[in-house]
């Protein structure tokens, strides 16, 4: 970030107590130029006359609805970057916050430098939250991801996906511990097909010889039941 | 005989010191090494050996040995190289957790591009740590890991928000 830009970041410190906002200020004050509001209506007007970089909240502010309010006040400006600050943090609602837009959550009580910290990397793009958020969050992401599996079932990205359908059902017998002359006869072609297939499937699939072929089949066919 | 212990035992908690409640064994957090490596596996085992109430139960080359381990030793942790899954792709780490519903998976990531750390993340790898920095972070992710909670850079945050937006938009388009 070139000096010009941060110091066009001005950011918004919002929040009903006069103590916490000089404690939020105090860390900030030599390095952004800083705007204070008490109340929503003031939130709202420097929000949109502002458009600060970033936007300091306290989530207690009256009439902002907690973090369903937020998406109200982001409306204002779009591009700020909304940080919410609570005393009672707790990682559902952190989620709930991120979800909502807000690039960072955390206590109000966080020190001055922590504090400083948090705005400069929200404003490199980052997103500022405690780290027992992380684990609801990645929750989330398991959890939608698994369900989309179930609803549309992916391709499964395997070794054996690299193998010709004909391979593949070659690869199976293998497994099943039959010879090239069986195989030949139940699919109809010659051992010499038998071979030259063999002999790309090893290729694929890194192995070098049928017993470690056979190995693989049964120990993915076991894992992937 | 077994008289004298029981006796002696409460003798000695008597005396006031609580010194039998600190020097209790803590549960010892069991890991399975999966890395392809042999570097790998030594610089991982180093760190984990320079820490306390954390043992190595096995080691695994593959990914079939990774999910067989797995399934057998059933690990509270398992250092997964995320190139070690080619059998599978990302999805050896859900492979994993249905083999051992305990375990948690801690990526460890050399060069790999981010759409893959995402991808492991997605199907439920809660750790993810840069080879070049394990001295550095694995003791943390291991403790935080073993504990319930998720250890990974600031940096993937945006990305998974990225994701969860994707979501929440498909879901609305459908």
């Amino acid at each position: 970030m070139s000096d010009r830009a941060r110091a066009a970041s001005v950011v918004l410190i919002a929040s009903p107590i006069a103590g916490v906002r000089s404690q939020w200020a105090q860390g900030l004050q030599d390095r952004f130029p800083l705007y204070e509001v008490a109340e929503r209506s003031s939130l709202e007007r420097s929000m949109a006359n502002l458009k600060p970089a970033v936007v300091l909240l306290d989530l207690a502010l009256p009439g902002l609805g907690g973090v369903e309010g937020v998406p109200a006040i982001q409306r204002l400006s779009p591009l700020t970057s909304v940080m919410l600050l609570t005393s009672t943090p707790n990682d559902r609602e952190g989620l709930a916050a991120l979800k909502g837009g807000a690039r960072g959550y955390c206590s109000s009580e966080t020190d001055s430098a922590l504090l400083r910290k948090a705005v400069t990397v929200v404003l490199k793009g980052e997103i500022w939250v405690a780290r027992n958020v992380y684990a609801p969050l990645l929750e989330e992401l398991t959890s939608l991801t698994e369900r989309r599996h179930k609803e549309f079932p992916p391709n499964l990205d395997t070794r054996l996906d690299r193998l010709t359908p004909r391979e593949r059902e070659i690869a199976q017998l293998i497994g099943g511990g039959a010879s090239n002359k069986e195989i030949a006869a139940r699919l109809n072609i010659t051992e010499a097909t038998v071979k030259a297939h063999l002999t790309a499937i090893f290729r694929k699939l890194g192995l070098s010889d049928r017993l470690g072929l056979a190995l693989f089949v049964t120990e993915y066919n076991r894992v992937t039941r | 005989m077994k008289r004298k212990q029981s006796r002696a035992a409460p003798s000695k908690r008597a005396k006031g010191s609580l010194d039998w409640v600190k020097k209790r064994p803590l549960p010892v957090v069991n890991i399975l090494i999966a890395d392809s490596d042999k570097k790998a596996r030594n610089a991982a085992a180093r760190v984990i050996h320079s820490m306390r109430g954390m043992r190595i139960v096995g080691e695994a080359q593959s990914g079939l040995e990774a999910v067989s381990a797995t399934a057998r030793l059933k690990p509270r942790v398992v250092l997964l190289d995320l190139n070690l899954s080619s059998e599978f792709g990302a999805s050896i780490v859900s492979v994993l957790r249905r083999k051992s519903a305990r375990t948690r998976v801690i990526l460890l990531v050399g060069r790999a591009p981010e759409s893959r750390i995402m991808e492991a993340l997605s199907h439920g790898a809660v750790g993810c740590v840069n080879k070049k920095d394990l001295e550095r972070f694995l003791p943390e992710a291991l403790v935080a890991v073993s504990s319930g909670e998720a250890w990974m850079s600031r940096r993937l945050i945006p990305k998974i928000m990225d994701r969860l937006a994707a979501f929440t938009a498909r879901a609305e388009q459908q």
